[in-house]
């Protein structure tokens, strides 16, 4: 099983590429649905302990 | 062979906490946690909330002072229901509470209405998300898996009670059916067609649906209904006796949760169903004196005051939930939160001193649960007489007691208060079928005691 620091490095990859789609599409349908993933992830991470900011949508402080 | 579709790896199926990594968390890496994203949630207020702005401006505080919890408690402004139902009221629906744009918001809700105007609850989505999350802590300590069905046995207003625990069975993966717009009977009729596993109501209108469903010639403990699960006022792991009633009349194994709608289901229920635990995940709550605004130590009775990391449109730091509460800071259960033992005692604007004896809602009410030919219905009516509190209870006997016996059963619950509670309650028989029955919130108690003779802080 993976460690939560492990866990942790894996979800903030993916934050990564999900927002490299969001900013890079023009597609309303496939946006809207990394945002959710995006939020997702941003949960995940908060309930591992790794809290930057208190939404998804705002920037790390 | 394709493997099976299911909602877990083995490994996760067989994990005892739904988190185990944040619910046995040690303390000292719990409140470092809290400061950090107190410090958050007071910087994001202080930059996006007019009202909060004002109100730290006036107790002349800024975020950058906030460096200890101790800070949090003692500099941040207690806030109160009062506040914000006044500032919705003067600039509807929300006032200057929002700290984001109105197109953010994806639900809104309001508080139930019981006790005056209902407060509007604006929530984004993922605020909705969260808020679900703190119910299936409880689901899963309770043995429910998303493989259970859930059944709501209530209508869908604005209540953003039970809103939430749909909000949970979502998040959780599990089946959902909907009880809306359903009287008692059909409720009982769907849940024998539908044959789902999980009970969603309020602890008292379960005790209804079994007793409409024996009406009907129906035996619940022969349902498909394994566990019950309740919110909204005392229950099953506040009350014992509501526990045996419920359990003996489903088959079933009830469970708890302790929320405040315009905060969150913040507190699940614990494995050892004689309290809950603050999901400190999405809270951080503590202890207040009500009369003096000091902090109460561990292990004493003092009314719960919450700061919720998860409603983002319109915050709510320090703030009053009235309800007096015992906090202890470990349990068997092995949860490291904080655990509110026997759930909720009583509440800040209904506690009565009768004879210089404080007197506790549910103390009472598991007496009354516990006595032979006393049913659930009953309500406690408080008064001001002469210069002192007084406590009647006016109860329905069970339709079984012949009314001949009315004044020796009312002696009887009478000298049992008086043992344990060391306090003479007036008692007051009613005819059966004689006190209303609600589907949501039930309302217990009646207070007419003049505003000016209640606790300084409730008025």
């Amino acid at each position: 099983m993976l460690t939560p620091d492990q866990m942790i490095e894996k979800l903030k990859a993916a934050r990564a590429l999900v927002d490299e789609v969001c900013q890079g599409t023009d597609i309303p349908q496939i946006q809207s649905t990394v945002q959710q993933a995006d939020m997702n992830l941003h949960w995940a991470l908060w309930n591992l302990g790794d809290v930057e900011a208190l939404r998804h949508d705002m920037p790390p402080e | 062979m394709v493997a099976p579709i299911t909602h877990h790896t083995p490994a996760a199926a067989g994990a005892k906490y739904w988190n185990a990594y944040t619910e046995t968390m040690p303390r000292e890496q719990l409140d470092a946690l809290h400061l950090k994203k107190l410090q958050l949630l007071v910087d994001y207020v202080w930059h996006h909330s007019a009202y909060y702005r004002r109100a730290m401006e006036t107790a002349k505080v800024t975020p950058e002072q906030i460096k200890s919890l101790d800070d949090f408690k003692k500099r941040i402004p207690v806030t109160d229901k009062q506040d914000f139902l006044q500032l919705q009221a003067e600039r509807p629906p929300y006032g200057d509470t929002l700290t984001l744009p109105d197109e953010m918001i994806h639900h809104h809700a309001e508080t139930s209405g019981t006790t005056g105007t209902p407060l509007g609850i604006p929530w984004t989505l993922y605020d909705t998300e969260r808020y679900g999350e703190s119910w299936t802590y409880g689901f899963w300590a309770h043995g429910i898996r998303p493989t259970d069905s859930f059944y709501f046995a209530f209508n869908w207003g604005n209540f953003a009670g039970f809103w939430s625990c749909y909000w949970a069975a979502r998040r959780f993966g599990a089946k959902v059916v909907s009880g809306g717009g359903a009287n008692s009977e059909q409720h009982v009729q769907q849940i024998l067609r539908m044959k789902p596993t999980v009970l969603i109501s309020t602890p008292t209108f379960a005790v209804r649906l079994a007793q409409v469903a024996r009406d009907m010639g129906e035996d619940m403990t022969q349902s498909s209904i394994k566990f019950t699960y309740h919110a909204g006022e005392p229950g099953p792991f506040a009350l014992p006796a509501m526990k045996k009633q419920i359990d003996e009349a489903w088959g079933a194994d009830s469970g708890e949760l302790l929320g405040i709608a315009e905060i969150e289901a913040f507190a699940p229920g614990c494995p050892n169903r004689d309290g809950v635990h603050a999901n400190e995940m999405n809270v951080f709550t503590w202890s207040m004196d009500p009369d003096t605004g000091d902090e109460v130590p561990e292990g004493e009775i003092g009314e719960n005051i919450i700061t919720s990391y998860t409603n983002s449109a319109q915050p709510l730091l320090n703030y009053r939930s009235h309800d007096l509460v015992r906090r202890l800071k470990s349990c068997s259960c092995g949860r490291t939160w904080d655990k509110l033992d026997g759930v909720v005692l009583g509440r800040t604007d209904f506690m009565v001193t009768v004879r210089g004896t404080n007197v506790y809602q549910t103390a009472v009410e598991n007496i009354l649960g516990e006595t032979p030919g006393v049913s659930p219905y009953y309500e406690l009516v408080l008064d001001h007489i002469d210069g002192n509190d007084r406590m009647t209870v006016r109860y329905e006997p069970e339709p079984s007691v012949d009314a001949g016996s009315y004044d020796a059963l009312s002696k009887q619950v009478q000298e049992t208060i008086h043992k344990a509670l060391h306090v003479r309650l007036e008692m007051e028989p009613l005819a059966p079928n004689s006190l209303p029955r609600y589907d949501l919130k039930t309302k217990r108690i009646t207070d007419n005691r003049p505003k000016e003779l209640r606790r300084a802080l409730d008025r």
